[in-house]
């Protein structure tokens, strides 16, 4: 008779405090993990479009820089030895340049300037990416190549050509082909990511990282797989992250911005609230036990 | 209260485990030249940035720099009995050492610097170094160097070059000038220095018409930058050296990187090792480089630098 007390007891007591306190701890989380869910994605979101401003305008601002440079300067009229000081400047400026290589309208290479490499002026004259400035000059603007990599250090460049017309006549004399670095869009992308588990990135639409906060990434040449796959992903190192990703161009070049963290950390909350419902029913098992 | 007690427990066994496991790092440094314990300095103070407090999550142990290539073994030796989780070099012939020395346990090596560590044979290649070395080089613009160095003596001709030729570093600079001045009307005078004695013997009679000083990327002859500067200071011969510390310690220019910052870059790398990653998939990364002059050097010397150069580099006063 007693053990049937016993029985009914214990399962009254389950019903009126282990299934309440499941559907209560089910309901919390689910709540929990759709606003944390929603509120990661907007910030990633807020985050990715804000990073791609930064990049788009430190592109626009160098080209902007450098126009207005050769517009002040009576450049084309200048002896070598000027011309070769200006670059030299140019290329020590907070080092956002690879190499600078003046050529003549048709792309032979007059001179250049590199941060490693020193002149030789014995050198024959070459054509320079004739491909890139048969655009420049058929567009009629400054063009950005295609992204490749420092065969040496195995930094990212992408060269971008200026047009320098003479200030009287407008009719083009040289263009200037600048292997431009990505150590501010570096900063950029490093500057992004605060927050525990996060990671901030700028790749290629092949999903080719060439900025990241640890340089190992880039010059390892990394990809990133399913590039433009947005929410809950495995990330390169086969862990699931939540990600958001802006894409964004720069004359006719596309990149991406991602912003990801890792599951654990993005729905942290989520997480906490479920151990300790987990704990809480556990203690009330082993007490009914 | 005996099942609430055992309940208690039960959780905070379970709580225990969901929480992290410490582990304290030790990291053990090599070296044979003084002048490069200031990586040292940039590379905790890199790690400490990262969150690796010492004496909390990390331990240092150094003894100090050797003083000699040769007394590098015996001290490599001690290193690894030790065995620490990593072994920081601050030379190239230091680690040249360590990768021998590591053949069978393969402690991972960060280098902060090496020089070349491709031609030095440290490395199989930049973004895949395949063993267990990699760390931050800088040996990209030596020649570079030279160039600015003659654009502010356009009239120099002779070149005074000291170097340990047992040190691969230099030898492979050396090799580099040579073939940068081959068709010009400049010579390069080598030295070949291999100890401090050496060294002693060489500045008693060093040649008393060159016109500029090439302390190259070499931990003996770099390390010994006082001694040199005493002698040519009085003889008004400009020095140049491969990084900005030759610069603060009196030198008169420089094309090269920090050894700080460098080492401070390096500790991200460390970081990545103490954290699992493996050192042979880890890239070997280049340092920043900046023109940089002594303006107490420059009025030393008497030198007048045109603005336009001295408007691209840094100045230590």
């Amino acid at each position: 008779m007693f053990s049937g007390i016993k029985k009914k007891l214990t399962l009254s007591f389950v019903f009126a405090s282990i299934v309440p306190l499941l559907i209560f701890s089910s309901i919390l989380l689910y709540t929990e993990y759709t606003v944390q869910k929603k509120q990661t994605l907007l910030l990633q979101e807020e985050k990715t479009i804000r990073v791609s401003q930064q990049i788009k305008g430190y592109f626009f601002s160098l080209e902007k820089e450098i126009n207005f440079l050769f517009s002040i300067t009576p450049f084309i009229s200048s002896t070598t030895q000027v011309k070769e000081q200006f670059l030299s400047k140019l290329i020590s400026k907070e080092n956002q340049f690879e190499r600078l290589t003046l050529v003549d309208k048709n792309g032979l290479e007059l001179f250049f300037y590199d941060r490693t490499i020193p002149f030789f002026e014995n050198k024959a004259p070459k054509q320079s990416n004739k491909t890139l400035t048969n655009q420049a000059i058929k567009e009629n603007k400054t063009i950005y190549g295609k992204l490749y990599f420092h065969d040496k250090n195995h930094e990212p460049l992408i060269d971008v050509v200026f047009l320098i017309k003479d200030i009287k006549t407008g009719l083009l004399k040289n263009m200037l082909i600048a292997q431009v670095r990505f150590k501010k869009v570096w900063q950029i992308v490093s500057n992004t990511s605060k927050l525990d588990g996060e990671e901030a990135m700028l790749t290629n639409t092949k999903g080719l990282i060439v900025a990241h906060k640890n340089p190992s990434v880039i010059i390892k040449k990394t990809h990133i797989p399913n590039v433009n796959k947005k929410g809950f992903v495995k990330n390169r190192n086969n862990t699931w992250v939540l990600k958001s990703v802006n894409e964004f161009t720069i004359q006719n070049k596309s990149f991406n911005v991602i912003v990801q963290q890792h599951i654990y950390d993005a729905l942290s909350l989520s997480f906490n609230t479920f151990i300790l419902a987990m704990g809480l029913i556990i203690l009330l098992l082993l007490q009914m036990a | 209260m005996k099942k609430l007690l055992v309940s208690i427990l039960i959780v905070a066994g379970l709580m225990y485990f969901f929480l992290e496991n410490k582990k304290m790092y030790t990291v053990s440094v090599l070296s044979h030249a003084k002048v490069a314990d200031v990586s040292f300095k940039g590379f905790k103070d890199g790690l400490k940035d990262l969150g690796f407090i010492e004496g909390v999550d990390i331990d240092y142990f150094y003894a100090g720099a050797t003083g000699n290539v040769n007394t590098l073994q015996e001290a490599s030796q001690k290193i690894i009995e030790k065995t620490p989780d990593i072994i920081l070099t601050l030379t190239t012939p230091a680690a040249l050492q360590a990768k021998k020395d590591t053949l069978e346990n393969k402690i991972p090596i960060v280098f902060a610097p090496a020089s070349n560590p491709l031609g030095a044979g440290l490395v199989k290649s930049i973004n895949a170094p395949g063993d267990n070395l990699t760390g931050v080089t800088f040996g990209l613009q030596e020649e570079k160097r030279l160039e600015w160095a003659l654009k502010v003596f356009p009239k120099a001709k002779k070149i005074y070059y000291p170097y340990n030729s047992k040190d691969k570093s230099p030898v492979v600079t050396l090799n580099k000038l040579l073939n940068f001045v081959k068709n010009r009307d400049i010579e390069i005078i080598p030295d070949d220095v291999r100890s401090l004695d050496d060294i002693k013997k060489s500045l008693v009679n060093v040649p008393k018409d060159i016109d500029i000083v090439f302390i190259s990327t070499d931990a003996l002859v770099a390390s010994n930058l006082k001694s040199y500067l005493e002698v040519f200071d009085q003889l008004k011969v400009p020095i140049t050296v491969p990084h900005r510390q030759g610069v603060e310690q009196g030198a008169f220019m420089s094309y090269g990187f920090s050894l700080y910052e460098l080492g401070y870059q390096s500790a991200r790398i460390a970081k990545e090792i103490l954290e699992g990653a493996n050192p042979a998939q880890i890239p070997v990364e280049n340092s920043e480089f900046k023109l940089s002059f002594n303006v107490k050097s420059m009025e030393k010397l008497g030198i007048q630098v045109s603005d336009d150069i001295l408007v691209q580099a840094v100045m230590v006063r």
